[in-house]
């Protein structure tokens, strides 16, 4: 028992509960969808609902600081596994492109093509001979340098110099562009091939019409062909500096080693500027169709609009619909509605994808042809009965507790807990958003959700894209 | 029951600094009904995972009935008598866990994640299902209609993972690992109840299944719940299953394919032993070795001589040591702008034979040996990586150490003993290769080589 305690406390993850209850009236085994029936007939279930009616609350010591040169910080030590997770999160994503549409993943692909200093090749075998990964990628708001070494200090120091060189003096050379391009435009037509490609294609050109989210992140054919090394060579300059950028340290390192590593690559990293704040999307006036002919077995069907900025006064309530209308794991309105009652989809989902401004809300699903408008049809139908009557009490209770028990589940592996002090420090979240997290959701209200989701939400005002088969003249056959 | 989420300690930090990191070492243990169970504790947060393994998969499945394996694991969320239709999946949501399931060639696996109090519900769940399901026939007839869509959108659609299904069907002539594990769209359309519940009935038993948990739980706790919910079970007596053997030298194949794609690639496979099925052990570490020369990261050889020379935009190559039997060593490529995909192959295999020719260096070597160090550590940061690989270790009897112990077994393969194993099955009867064209860069119009 002991020696348990002291593990839990080894991982600056404690974890206690306070035993008030969550929110007692409403009836919590009664879901959406009738009553949980088994809970009258398993023995376990008395311990369930024991343990259930416990908040959990987490205390999970995110340290922060800003080195000298101004590159902030987030460290949290660990040291059950002998291994170090670093990161250094940019903004430097495709929204940073300009009118040169896949130049932020032009970059980001050529982060390990070595140096100006050392080979492609040379760097490789550098991070590979003390079995260190490093990986570079790049997404709508964020760029991010990944590297994953043992903590042996002669195996990381190494690994974290070279990871420090790579940063801040990437090669670039012509040759590894024009191979890095053709991938690129594979990568291009690989999207375009699958009608989830060609559809998030679309959805993301008609929701953000002139906004740099609009772009897809590889860029279009002829803008990759226009760019140059110059123009990589520019993007990395203005956007690659310790100005703009978030140093993420997990595992298995003290505070002091964590400083000093902090420090060599802040020094290292090119000095800069933070970039510019970037505009505000407009909002979808208007329900907007477009439908891209494939000759694909599946049509499918995307549809959405603006939803949630990451630091959004709506946040909270919104993810709590979102959990009970098309969230995680196979409890939800859409997922019952049109896979468990009807066999008409694989996977459907709802989701917010909470950026720097707002990112979308989307609902997306493949089925056969021919069902397709139906399956639509009775989509929008849901949502619209959604948005009207809101969930209940019950539902949003359940969702609640359903969020916050999962929570300690996405905080186990370091390179997730890296992921989540990333988008802290990008987004310039408290320290204290990991532990205040739970009490948040808790504090969320029926009405609460019900009023973001009229106010937010608007079935009738959104873009629908589907890709599959051609259309048929006239969408009659019901699904119900 | 709940111990660990419940204890709340203040103690001063600099007390972690002595503490050592060391694994804690995984437990195994069976029940009189054959159930056999393994724990791994580690209480990094309160939280808990556990994996039913079935030994059953596609590759147990006569002609006729593929898919059926996989089309039980839908059934399995769908009802027994004490958990009704429609509540198993909303059950763990309501205790804040998540649970889901996949099938391949050899097993059919269910996994649930909870916070660490939530493991009796966990078990009794798995108990209730593991003998109990009720097969409505309604139920039936719809989850086969979602398995179908999954066949559309995983393979049919794509044409990438349809290639990969002709391939499989083309370089194992005999393995009963040639049909896909999601089946024939023509099998699943005569697929019925009744099948399904013999399928059931058959494979679905304590004494062919193994349960994994790995988590903030100790030995003593989840041995008195194992026991609870699951020793009432009976012991049930299993088919035999054959190991899976493919033929030594089943010729040179290669098979051209046009689909409406936009990316053309090529796949080429060696036939191989696994560490299961190779005549000497020895065999199969050398061959693992050798495909981490190949293929261990970007420095190591099919990037540097196929990749960084221009003639392939992307490749990805496998080989899994760890295979229920014979096996394949896997190589998939997107050729460069230019380049034929018969131009591609050569490349390949000038990369590949290179290794029946010439000892690969001390240094190749020792990059891939530091590879194996790290993802021995690095394994261990992942619950579900963890579960999984304790499930494969144990499903081929190894032990459950057996990551631990691979430096040391490694390391006594020398460059000689790689560059003989290359020798003795990197020949042309052991390849399969295939094209796959797109409408817009078309087959030639020449017969495709298929010289080595």
């Amino acid at each position: 028992m002991k020696q348990r305690s002291l593990w839990r406390m080894a991982v600056g993850f404690v974890a206690l509960v306070t035993v008030t209850g969550i929110q007692a009236s409403a009836d919590h085994s009664s879901t959406p969808d009738g009553p949980l029936t088994a809970l009258q007939r398993l023995s376990s279930a008395a311990a369930l609902e024991q343990a259930r009616s416990q908040r959990l609350s987490l205390n999970i010591p995110v340290q922060q600081w800003q080195t000298a040169e101004g590159l902030r910080v987030l460290f949290w030590p660990n040291d059950q596994i002998p291994l170090l997770d670093t990161r250094l999160v940019f903004d430097a994503g495709a929204a940073r492109d300009g009118d040169m549409s896949g130049l932020a993943s032009a970059v980001s692909s050529l982060m390990d093509e070595g140096t100006t200093r050392r080979s492609a090749q040379a760097v490789a075998e550098g991070f590979e001979r003390v079995g260190a990964e490093f990986s570079a990628s790049s997404y709508r708001d964020m760029a991010l340098l990944q590297l994953r070494t043992l903590s042996q200090p002669e195996y990381r120091d190494q690994a974290l110099a070279l990871f420090a060189e790579m940063a801040s003096q990437p090669a670039f050379s012509e040759e590894a562009w024009l191979r890095l391009q053709e991938s690129l435009r594979i990568g291009q037509r690989q999207r375009l091939q699958s009608p989830s490609g060609r559809a998030g294609l679309a959805f993301y050109q008609a929701l953000y019409g002139s906004h740099p989210y609009a772009n897809p992140l590889a860029g279009f054919a002829t803008s990759v062909q226009s760019i140059k090394t110059k123009d990589i060579k520019a993007f990395h300059a203005r956007f690659y500096t310790v100005e703009n950028a978030v140093l993420v340290l997990v595992g298995d390192i003290d505070r002091m080693n964590a400083e000093r590593i902090a420090r060599e690559i802040s020094v290292a990293l090119l000095p800069g500027a933070a970039a510019e704040p970037l505009p505000l999307p407009k909002a979808v006036k208007r329900s907007q169709r477009e439908h891209i002919e494939m000759p694909s077995q599946q049509t499918y069907v995307l549809l959405g609009e603006l939803g949630l900025s990451r630091l959004d006064a709506d946040f909270f309530p919104l993810i709590v619909a979102n959990e009970i209308l098309g969230g995680s794991g196979f409890g939800s309105v859409l997922t019952r509605e049109l896979r468990e009652k009807r066999g008409l989809t694989y996977s459907v989902s709802s989701q917010f994808v909470p950026m720097r401004v707002p990112g979308p809300f989307q609902i997306s699903f493949a089925t056969r042809a021919d069902q397709a408008e139906a399956a639509l049809a009775l989509t929008q139908q849901i949502l619209r009965d959604f948005v009207r009557q809101g969930p209940d009490a019950a539902a949003v209770a359940n969702a609640v507790a359903q969020l916050t028990q999962a929570f300690p589940r996405s905080l186990v592996r370091t390179d997730a807990i890296a992921s989540y002090l990333g988008m802290m420090g990008f987004y310039q979240l408290p320290p204290e958003y990991l532990s205040q997290y739970v009490e948040q959701l808790s504090a969320v209200t029926p009405e609460q959700v019900r009023d973001a989701l009229k106010r937010r939400i608007h079935p009738d005002r959104m873009i629908v894209i589907t890709a599959g088969q051609k259309r048929p003249s006239s969408a009659t056959q019901g699904a119900r | 029951m709940g111990v660990a989420i419940r204890t709340v300690l203040i103690l001063p930090l600099f007390i972690m600094a002595s503490l050592a990191s060391a694994a804690i070492a995984p437990v195994s243990f069976n029940l009189a009904n054959g159930l056999r169970v393994i724990v791994q504790e580690d209480h990094r947060a309160p939280v808990v995972l556990t994996q039913v393994w079935y030994r059953v998969g596609s590759s147990d499945e006569p002609p006729g009935i593929t898919g059926l394996s996989h089309v039980l694991e839908h059934m399995m969320f769908k009802g027994t008598v004490k958990v009704p239709v429609g509540e198993f999946s909303r059950l763990v949501a309501y205790a804040g866990g998540d649970d889901n399931a996949y099938t391949n060639d050899n097993f059919t696996v269910y996994f649930q994640q909870h916070l660490a109090d939530r493991l009796p519900l966990a078990l009794e769940l798995e108990a209730d299902r593991m003998m109990g399901l009720t097969f409505d026939a309604e139920e039936f007839a719809r989850e086969l209609k979602v398995v179908m869509e999954e066949r559309r959108l995983r393979t049919d659609d794509n044409p990438q993972a349809l290639a990969m299904e002709r391939f499989q069907a083309l370089s194992l002539l005999s393995s009963p690992e040639r049909n896909p594990t999601i089946g024939w769209m023509r099998d699943l359309e005569r697929l019925t109840v009744e099948d399904a519940r013999a399928w059931y009935q058959r494979w679905y038993a304590p004494a062919n299944a193994t349960l994994i948990v790995v988590g903030d739980v100790t030995v003593a706790q989840v041995r008195e719940l194992v026991e609870r919910y699951f020793a009432p079970l009976p012991l049930v007596s299993i088919p035999r299953r054959a190991l899976i053997r493919e033929l030594d030298s089943p010729g040179e194949r290669s098979l051209s394919l046009t689909l409406p794609g936009q990316v053309p690639s090529l796949y080429i496979g060696f036939n191989l032993p696994s560490l299961a099925s190779a005549r000497d052990p020895q065999d199969a570490y050398a061959l693992q070795l050798l495909s981490g020369v190949l293929d261990g990261g970007i420095s190591a050889r099919l990037e540097r001589d196929v990749v960084r020379t221009n003639q392939a935009a992307a490749i990805r190559s496998g080989y899994d040591v760890l295979a229920r039997g014979d096996t394949q060593l896997i190589i998939t490529a997107v050729p460069a702008a230019g380049q034929s995909l018969t131009a591609l192959r050569e490349a390949i295999l000038k990369s590949v034979y290179a290794l029946r020719d010439e000892e690969v260096s001390v240094d190749e070597l020792a990059k891939v040996m530091a590879n194996v160090r790290a993802q021995a550590v690095y394994g261990r940061d992942e619950l579900d990586d963890r579960a999984q690989q304790l499930g494969r270790l144990d499903a081929l009897g190894l032990p459950l150490t057996w990551d631990d112990e691979l430096p040391a077994r490694l390391k006594a393969i020398t460059p000689k003993t790689i560059r003989e194993v290359a020798r003795r099955y990197l020949q042309p009867e052991r390849l399969a290769t295939l094209f796959l064209y797109t409408p817009n860069s078309p087959a030639p119009t020449q017969p495709v080589g298929v010289t080595p």
